[in-house]
């Protein structure tokens, strides 16, 4: 019954072609380290993309924002990172000038490697997401404003008692 | 009585200074001091005062290098107010610490890289953070002493920032099944484990995103991505009952981690594998499916 054997998936087992796959993302933010920024603020993020380990060929990446694309944006998308070497991908945050503080915007950067989906068998490429918060905390120009009423106020403080002291 | 004038006569013989001089030798400077002459003259200072280490240059972030070390160096500054001769140049070590972490050192003592003044000395201090340390902040730790004093003083000021490093190696990169038929059942992969060696210090679980196989002949054919799971463990088939996959979407794999650790210590730290199964094979036509229609799948973090 040859039907009831349908060769359904005949994949070559070309086990002299063993190879690696090798590939990371550095960050300096993670889930429970966030980004502070104030609103308003913009910062670029390094992500550090590295093809150091076991890396006798080059390695096509793809990078690409899953989550957070309302205040995240990449500066180029696709990266080939040499043998043994490593490139810097930015990542530009911008929080919005109408946020308010302890607002939180959750950005998730994916990072994967683009191998070709080969014929005659189930491929494997590796990936990376990187997931962080923005927190936004108090703007600079708020507490730079304070300091100036602080100051004045205790100018006008000195100043009375130097008045009344004078009266007297 | 003779004999008592005669050895005084000799008492003075002896007395005598053998010297010869003109009469207007005077004139010339006969100072009665000793000729000059040049002398080396060596003085050792031992102060008594502690020395004090002001100042440990800031680190910036760090990002741990794939599979390897990254040398982190930074500058130190030691004082003494005796002066910088009185500091123990071979004194100086540094070295890193985060709570449940090895703790990361100086191999030897900072080099002394010069004077900055006449009380403090610059040293150049050098440590190695391994790939599988953790990310996060870490102490820095300085100490050192000097010369007269001789108690150790410290400076623990310090911290930076590790980075996070998602990195990993899988081998093989490609998945092979035997030749199997529709219907049949618990069809295991026949090069599976995929070994993940972690090359970096994340530490949690690992992700497959699978993609639809479609008939390499007739295209339109194509055994789906839920049609495979992938487990941690195998024998008995067990992988066959493991975690369902699915096109583009990651899927969790139940009881996987990624283990940071030291890969080279050979104690399985740093190292997970997956085992593949067709739990039931759908009916399709007879041909050859591969991914070379919707791209391979991704192992991830």
């Amino acid at each position: 019954m040859k039907s009831k054997f349908l060769h359904s998936l005949v994949l070559m087992t070309l086990l002299s072609l063993i190879v690696v796959s090798a590939f990371g993302v550095s960050s300096p933010y993670w889930d429970g380290n966030p980004l502070e920024l104030s609103a308003g603020d913009k910062e670029i993020v390094t992500l550090n993309l590295q093809n150091i380990a076991n890396a006798n060929d080059d390695v096509d990446a793809e990078v690409k924002i899953i989550e957070g694309s309302d205040i995240a944006s990449l500066e180029q998308e696709l990266y080939t990172v040499k043998a043994g070497s490593s490139e810097n991908c930015f990542l530009t945050i911008e929080v919005p000038s109408n946020a308010k503080v302890g607002d939180v915007y959750s950005v998730k950067v994916e990072t994967k490697t683009i191998t070709p989906g080969d014929a005659g068998m189930v491929s494997m490429g590796t990936g990376m997401t990187t997931a962080f918060n923005v927190v936004v905390n108090g703007s600079k120009e708020t507490n730079g404003a304070w300091y100036y009423v602080i100051g004045a106020i205790l100018v006008i403080v000195v100043v009375y008692f130097i008045v009344v002291a004078k009266k007297k | 009585m003779k004999g008592k004038y005669i050895a005084s006569v000799f008492a003075m013989i002896l007395l005598c200074s053998f010297v010869s001089a003109g009469f207007f030798d005077f004139i010339d400077g006969i100072t009665g001091r000793a000729s000059s002459q040049p002398t080396n003259v060596s003085v050792s200072v031992a102060g008594t005062t502690k020395a004090q280490i002001t100042f440990v240059s800031s680190i910036p972030n760090i990002d741990a290098n794939e599979s390897s070390y990254r040398v982190v160096e930074f500058n130190v500054h030691m004082y003494d107010a005796d002066g910088v001769n009185d500091l123990n140049d071979t004194s100086v070590f540094a070295n890193f610490t985060r709570e449940g972490e090895a703790v990361r050192e100086t191999n030897s003592y900072c080099s002394l890289e010069n004077d900055v003044d006449a009380n403090t000395a610059n040293y150049s201090c050098s440590i190695n953070m391994w790939y599988w340390d953790e990310n996060g902040d870490w102490n820095v730790s300085i100490r050192g002493k000097d010369l007269g004093n001789g108690s150790e003083v410290y400076n623990t000021s310090t911290t930076f920032q590790y980075n996070l490093l998602s990195a990993m190696v899988i081998s093989p990169f490609a998945l092979t099944w035997p030749t199997v038929s529709s219907g049949a059942l618990n069809q295991t992969s026949d090069n599976d484990p995929t070994l993940i060696n972690n090359t970096g210090n994340y530490n949690s679980t690992i992700d497959i995103t699978a993609t639809n196989l479609h008939g390499e002949s007739v295209s339109s054919q194509a055994i789906y991505a839920e049609n495979f799971t992938a487990d941690v463990n195998t024998g008995s088939s067990i992988e066959c009952l493991g975690t369902a996959l699915a096109n583009s979407s990651a899927q969790t794999i139940t009881g996987s981690v990624a283990n940071r650790g030291n890969l080279s210590a050979g104690s399985g730290a740093g190292q997970e594998q997956f085992y593949y199964c067709i739990p039931e094979v759908p009916l399709v036509s007879s041909q050859t499916y591969s991914t070379s229609a919707e791209g391979s799948w991704i192992i991830s973090y």
